[in-house]
């Protein structure tokens, strides 16, 4: 019973990520086209063999599964709901492939309860999935909420002068973007301007020969120190470089960094 | 004596155009592709090279990939990937255009002045042509430009997953805000 309740509601899941969840505007958007809809596509391929399985060759293997994949599917289901709801896009007839989703969820949970009612020695593995199941939310919902880390608290992977840094772009662009781009770097050298952007603020350090230059986009936590700083003053700033292009506007080479903080004022 | 007063017209042109000339190294560009599912597709970049002609009305933007900001790190790491912007492909992404009535705005005079402006916009690695309202601010010789506008993604060749799942606007908000020198 148990298990052939787990297959059909696995065949649901199938079905359902083919058919319409939500709409924005004119445009339907169907189940595969959600990243949710492959959780719920694995779910169904992963619980419809394990029934299939139990079915044909009359065992009740990792039946304690079928519950924790219900809790899980009603989890993704359920917080996907409330994201359209927050978002003032209605649920309505068409969503039919949500709807599907939702009974699946629900016909899982029963027929975990009837697996574990006949096999309760399956409860360990119920536990063991649930545990797994809170493990791989958490890791989900740090990486979407995760912010960029104080480049402050980051040790530098480089350490080089401004001038240096300049004439390694302007001699070998490429090679040079490969050697710095996406590192943390700590350049000293003087300030050439500060230039308001936004509410933040850049500080650039330039060669006044060929006109390339290294500017800072600073983070805005350290935005006011930056404010405070002089053209002319000697300084240390670290950040993390995002390449330098040759501007045909300014023909002369940027070199551009983000999240940077002031390290040392000399 | 002759010689001398074409030197001192030559460096006098040279000057005049240099004025008219405008630029700035720290324009911001911000990418706003959030939608319904998804807050986080938002990125600010404030190192954007910006140019304006007073005399012509040519306006120039340039700005580097890698260097739009996003609050979270995995979805900077997923528009530069190869599947959305491929900024190590196409490092820059830049417009080249003109104020299509310029005789409206008194560089001259303060005030804000209503534009439009035509051009070529060049994102990875595709140009399309433009066109979009925008603003210009005098005051006190200062020259300042701001304009919001929306693309087509599909019409630069960015169509990757997340765009198809609707987690990422298929047409996202551009504002280009630059203030002069």
């Amino acid at each position: 019973m148990a298990h052939r309740l787990t297959f059909l509601a696995a065949l649901s899941l199938l079905i359902s990520i083919a058919l319409p969840w939500w709409h924005d505007a004119a445009v339907l958007f169907k189940g595969y086209e959600n990243p949710e809809g492959y959780f719920v596509l694995a779910t169904g391929i992963f619980i419809g063999g394990l029934s299939l399985y139990n079915i044909l060759k009359t065992k009740n293997i990792l039946s304690g599964l079928y519950l924790p994949s219900g809790v899980a599917v009603l989890l993704v289901v359920t917080s996907f709901y409330y994201l359209l709801k927050q978002n003032g896009k209605p649920i309505e007839a068409f969503s039919i492939g949500l709807y599907i989703v939702l009974i699946s969820a629900l016909l899982l949970l029963v027929s975990g309860i009837i697996a574990l009612i006949k096999k309760p020695g399956q409860i360990y593995l119920s536990i063991a999935g649930s545990v797994l199941l809170a493990a791989a939310v958490f890791v989900y919902n740090k990486t979407m909420n995760d912010t960029f880390e104080d480049s402050k608290n980051i040790k530098a992977d480089f350490e080089t002068d401004a001038a240096s840094l300049i004439k390694s772009f302007e001699t070998n662009n490429a090679d040079a973007n490969k050697k710095y781009r996406e590192k943390n770097i700590a350049i000293s050298g003087r300030v050439a301007t500060i230039e308001i952007a936004d509410t933040t603020a850049n500080i650039k350090m330039a060669d006044t020969l060929t006109g390339s230059y290294i500017i800072f986009a600073m983070q805005r936590k350290d935005a006011a120190t930056a404010k405070t700083l002089k053209k002319g003053d000697s300084v240390l700033i670290k950040g993390f470089c995002s390449g330098g292009e040759y501007s045909d506007i300014l023909e002369a080479t940027s070199i551009n960094f983000q999240r940077a903080v002031l390290e040392k004022k000399f | 004596m002759k010689k001398t007063n074409l030197v001192v017209a030559l460096l006098f042109a040279a000057t005049a155009t240099f004025a008219q000339k405008k630029t700035t190294t720290s324009a911001t560009v911000t990418f706003d592709a959030t939608t319904a599912l998804d807050a986080l597709p938002k990125a600010e970049n404030k190192t954007t090279i910006a140019a304006i002609n007073t005399k012509t009305g040519d306006v120039q933007f340039e700005s580097q990939v890698k260097s739009f900001e996003f609050s979270n790190p995995k979805m900077q790491e997923h528009f530069n990937s190869a599947g959305w912007m491929d900024s190590d492909q196409f490092p820059k992404a830049n417009f080249k255009g003109k104020i299509t009535n310029t005789g409206n705005v008194n560089f001259k005079k303060d005030g804000t002045y209503n534009v439009t402006v035509e051009g070529d916009l060049t994102i990875h690695g595709k140009t399309q042509k433009v066109s979009a309202p925008a603003t210009i601010t005098v005051k006190g010789g200062a020259v300042s430009a701001q304009s919001t506008f929306s693309v087509k993604l599909a019409d630069f060749g960015v169509d990757g997953q997340a765009v198809a799942a609707g987690k990422v606007s298929k047409e996202p908000k551009i504002t280009v805000s630059a203030d002069f020198k």
